[in-house]
């Protein structure tokens, strides 16, 4: 190729790689539970992570109403409430399954609470928050993966309904 | 003191009418008993004439603020969610407190239901919006609160209440003047119990759920109920007293909405986050004469409804 191509091409391969990078930046691992029912997830392999409800809690609690959220920057501890949902039935608080600054909250929750019974992994996420790097790696011993919750269901299936 | 706090199956009526004093003891009770797992605690309560809001509720769009305090009939918010109700000596207030997992509506209401049944000789059914209702008439609305270690769930239950003024007491002109997210009470014709079997009045029926509660949690101890008077727990309870008491958590817990009015033909809105006007979009000399920007809706409201008014008469 001549030198002028050459550098075009180079270009070209550059812009598709940055493009590449836009598209895949954004992984998510496996979600991780707690015996309250809230989820917590990593975002990328940052200090990162998503929090938000069960399926089995947002069918428990009714249709959503209300999401009371916290401020960004708000440091809060495990166990700690971080929201305050309204729903039908109840006024029920959301408990951090770890240590945590909340960074980010769900705005569209401000107006769409019932995200979080029509989509309680996705758009119904309810906070981010930056976690402590020993909590990151421990999240695997402190709390239930996919497989341990499913079997927590099924052990309280006969616990009170809501 | 300390016996108070006791865990277990048990039953405390209070000698409290005020709201707020009942309001705030439901909650020391809930967050410092010991909850044992499937044991309950029973609160029974009634208050003097009063309105009472959801956690999540606008006072402007359920009631009429001015009216309620000429007629003397405190406004109080509760810490659980769910609409308004009106509440005077012959509603009676059913609080069971139990532990987070042992959280459980519809065997409360079942529970309920089936008691006033049998003994009244009456015909309540529990809908699946957790009400209760005999006929086409509400006699019962609920809600509850949902923490870390326990749960309670309340609801009411009309005896003989004057319903004239209920009705009066849950109306408001302002519906249409305010657009927001707050929940929504939905309105139901209701009933007293008393008007289906003049027999029933409000001792009765609290010696007959007294009675019944024991049996229906296989509870041998039997004297386990109490009548408490709050006055003794003042202290204790203070801190909840006031703030449901404070203007500031009647007014400033309300969610965001906005506020429209019309002035000269023209549309005004204004938009009130945590109680207080944080923008204005209309008429700028009503804003600058007004001085209404970042104000406390609820101070400055009479103020408001003059314009208004004023625009009209024009």
């Amino acid at each position: 190729m001549s030198a002028s191509s050459l550098l075009l091409f180079r270009h070209a391969i550059k812009f598709h790689s940055i493009r590449q990078f836009h598209i895949t930046s954004r992984v998510f691992q496996q979600r991780y539970y707690t015996k309250k029912h809230e989820w917590v997830q990593m975002i990328d392999n940052k200090n990162e992570v998503r929090i938000g409800i069960s399926d089995f809690a947002q069918n428990a609690l009714g249709d959503v109403v209300y999401c009371e959220l916290p401020s960004v920057g708000t440091k809060l501890n495990r166990d700690e409430t971080f929201a305050t949902l309204e729903s039908v039935k109840a006024v029920a608080d959301c408990f951090m399954p770890l240590d945590g600054k909340i960074s980010k909250v769900n705005e569209n929750l401000k107006t769409q609470a019932d995200l979080i019974n029509k989509s309680p992994y996705k758009d119904g996420w309810i906070v981010q928050a930056i976690i402590e790097e020993k909590n990151k790696n421990n999240m695997e011993n402190i709390l239930m993966n996919e497989e341990k919750y499913k079997e927590y269901l099924e052990k309280n299936k006969n616990a009170a309904d809501h | 003191m300390q016996s108070i706090l006791r865990g277990g199956n048990r039953v405390l009526i209070s000698r409290s009418t005020n709201v707020y004093t009942n309001l705030a003891l439901e909650r020391y009770l809930a967050e410092n008993i010991k909850h044992q797992p499937k044991t309950r605690l029973l609160l029974l309560w009634r208050n003097k004439p009063c309105v009472v809001i959801g956690r999540y509720q606008n006072p402007f769009i359920e009631c009429d603020i001015k009216d309620l305090g000429e007629k003397q009939i405190d406004l109080a918010r509760r810490y659980s969610g769910g609409g308004t109700c009106y509440h005077d000596l012959g509603n009676l207030n059913i609080t069971v407190l139990t532990t987070r997992e042992d959280y459980n509506r519809k065997k409360n209401l079942q529970w309920i239901t089936s008691t006033v049944n049998k003994a009244f000789n009456l015909t309540l059914y529990v809908t699946d919006r957790d009400d209760i209702f005999l006929d086409a008439y509400k006699v019962t609305g609920s809600a509850s609160r949902l923490e870390r270690l326990y749960a309670y769930h309340h609801f009411t239950l009309l005896i003989n209440a004057d319903l004239n003024e209920l009705r009066r007491s849950l109306k408001s002109n302002d519906r249409r003047h305010i657009t927001s997210k707050a929940t929504s009470s939905v309105p139901s014709s209701v009933l007293n119990l008393s008007d289906r079997n003049n027999s029933i009045t409000y001792e009765k029926t609290i010696e007959l759920l007294i009675k019944n509660f024991f049996e229906w949690n296989n509870e041998k101890n039997t004297s386990n109920y109490d009548y408490i008077d709050p006055l003794l727990y003042y202290e204790q309870i203070k801190n909840f007293e006031n703030e449901l008491k404070s203007e500031k958590f009647l007014h400033q817990a309300t969610p965001p909405f906005v506020y429209t009015i019309e002035y000269k033909k023209q549309k005004i809105e204004m938009f009130v986050t945590n109680g207080i006007i944080t923008s204005i979009k209309g008429d700028d000399i009503i804003i600058e004469k007004q001085n209404l920007l970042g104000k406390l809706f609820h101070v400055v409201y009479d103020n408001i409804k003059k314009i208004n008014t004023n625009s009209l008469s024009k």
